[in-house]
């Protein structure tokens, strides 16, 4: 699983003519990285192929900015 | 007597272009990290620093003080940072509370009416403003509150609307009434550091509560879009140690020099063309063509060499801003990053005016979208695009702005918006349809369609709206769009 959301990162990345190497603190959306299309399509996967349901009350969207942060909101929901 | 040999000074090579290279990979040369970590290297950077950015021209000699005063404070002591930061930023708020003229100008004539000094209306706002924002941010953190802690657009705004209601109904002449316009624009200049501060009561590293509350109009300055967000934004940036800061620190000087050559082309840009080529403002390019005075091809000019001058102008300032906040340490990444090389409008907008971006999707777009039309990937982008392009900046732009109810009735105020409107729309279309088209150019399509058609399209599509991107009364909605028509001749 952490693996998947890696890959899913990273292949956005690479569409994206990015091949660097991504620290699991690195901030990705907020450090213009990935644009928010990508976070949206992003975002679509955690519901899709997660089961996160981003509406959720406590949801809180600045937690998907690091691999850290969205492997621990996968982990959570698992 | 020495020898011969032992007199010689190495020799510099003469070679810009590795002169180039060398200045440009500073930050990343061994030599040149550790010689901005000694004493010597902290000085010498503040020096070179501060002499950019004055030599860009982009900031009074007051505000160019004050932040020269706060750098070399916080290179001093660098374990009081905040504290000196938040201190500086409430001084700064206080001498310099609105973002724009309009806000001044308003509360000038305001003070003439009731015969008051400006600072007699303005002080006690901006200290009641710094209370109601630690009160605010206090009430974030009640379970009672919950609900509005997590909309901080829609309670700000809601409570801002009361004060601005308030406002409208108080007898203008009034000295109440002049208290309560001062901070209704007080409060909407800060209107959006506060939402982030709102924001951040969530982040993982806490700031105290008193440092959020102060941080209104941060000492680096800049409009009502806020650069650097929060601290919970510039704590995910804060270099952590001694190399970090010296990279950081070479990351700001190569910034403030950049921005300063750039605000070197403007200049020359600005003055050949007004003064040598006599190319007209867009404005009065537009003001013209409503006259019959100019010709199609003087008012495509004009039309491409303010687009070029509001792209080189807006890197300047973006550029002065996030270098100072670097050189706080905080290494937050760059306003404006090569906007013309943007193949898509979407893109264009992530590079243009990165902080102005960030803003109305943080408030606007990511709220829509993780609400709204999930079953409907489509339109559940349309709509978010919607209400941060279209409805968020808007009222972005709106709030800012409502200084000129201060003066006028609200149909009036209201009549001054319609150009707005029509930019906000054909924005708002036109990056739905740049996220929504299924053909996209790519690579294979050959180097002339993938990297020069896209980058024409989309810098013709920006061009053309910036004719409607105004909200002041000159140029009227008739006139803008007969321009428009003039372009095509017809």
């Amino acid at each position: 699983m952490t693996q998947s959301i890696h890959d899913v990162v990273k292949s956005m990345m690479t569409a994206r003519g990015n091949t660097q190497d991504l620290s699991m603190d690195e901030p990705i959306f907020t450090s213009g990285l990935l644009d928010s299309l990508a976070a949206t399509e992003l975002m679509m996967t955690l519901e899709s192929d997660f089961g996160i349901d981003l509406a959720d009350a406590d949801f809180d969207i600045s937690k998907l900015d690091t691999l850290a942060e969205l492997e621990g909101l996968i982990s959570q929901t698992a | 007597m020495a020898s011969t040999e032992t007199l010689q000074t190495p020799e510099i090579e003469y070679s810009p272009l590795k002169w180039r290279r060398a200045w440009l990979t500073m930050d990343k040369n061994p030599v040149a990290i550790e010689f901005a970590k000694t004493n010597l290297g902290v000085f010498i950077l503040h020096v070179g620093f501060i002499l950019a950015l004055a030599a860009s021209g982009q900031l009074s000699n007051a505000a160019l003080v004050m932040v020269s005063a706060t750098l070399g404070a916080i290179a001093l002591a660098p374990h009081r940072r905040i504290e000196l930061l938040v201190g500086a930023s409430i001084l700064y708020v206080i001498l310099r509370p609105f973002r724009i003229d309009g806000w001044t100008t308003a509360v000038n004539l305001k003070s003439q009416i009731i015969e008051a000094s400006p600072y007699l209306l303005q002080i006690p706002a901006v200290i009641l403003f710094l209370l109601f924002s630690a009160l605010y941010l206090k009430a974030m953190r009640w379970e009672k509150t919950k609900h509005f802690a997590k909309r901080p657009v829609t309670s700000l705004f809601l409570i801002w609307s009361v004060f601005l209601a308030t406002a409208v109904a108080l007898p203008q002449g009034s000295l109440v009434g002049a208290y309560m316009w001062t901070f209704v624009g007080v409060m909407v200049s800060a209107i959006w550091f506060l939402g982030y501060a709102a924001v951040d009561e969530k982040a993982k590293v806490k700031t105290p509560l008193i440092a959020k509350a102060g941080m209104m109009r941060p000492i680096w300055g800049g409009g009502s879009t806020p650069i650097g967000k929060g601290f919970g934004y510039l704590n995910k940036f804060d270099a952590k140690d001694a190399d970090e800061l010296a990279v950081t620190r070479l990351k700001a000087v190569k910034l403030v020099v950049w921005g300063a050559l750039l605000a070197g082309l403007w200049f020359v840009m600005e003055h050949v063309a007004r003064n040598v080529l006599e190319i007209p403002t867009l404005l009065n390019s537009i003001l013209a063509t409503a006259e019959g005075t100019t010709t199609v091809g003087m008012s495509w000019i004009s039309l491409i060499y303010d687009y070029l001058l509001d792209l080189v102008i807006i890197a300047v300032w973006g550029h002065m801003i996030v270098a100072v906040i670097r050189m706080i340490g905080y290494r937050i990444p760059r306003n404006t990053r090569n906007p013309l090389a943007s193949r898509t409008l979407a893109e264009f907008w992530n590079r243009y005016y990165f902080y102005h971006k960030e803003l109305l999707v943080d408030f606007f777009f990511y709220p829509a979208f993780i609400r709204y039309f999930k079953k409907s990937p489509k339109l559940r982008i349309a709509f978010a695009t919607f209400c941060a392009a279209g409805a968020g900046n808007y009222l972005f732009h709106a709030a800012r702005d409502t200084h000129i109810f201060a003066n006028s009735t609200i149909i009036e105020g209201l009549a001054m918006h319609q150009s707005a409107w029509v930019y906000f729309l054909a924005l708002t279309v036109g990056l739905i349809f740049s996220q929504l088209n299924p053909y996209k150019i790519k690579p294979e399509h050959g180097f002339f369609c993938h990297s020069v058609l896209t980058r024409i399209n989309v810098c013709a599509f920006f061009c053309l709206i910036n004719v409607f991107g105004d909200f002041t009364t000159v140029g009227t909605l008739a006139e803008r769009s007969q321009f428009i028509s003039s372009l095509f001749f017809f």
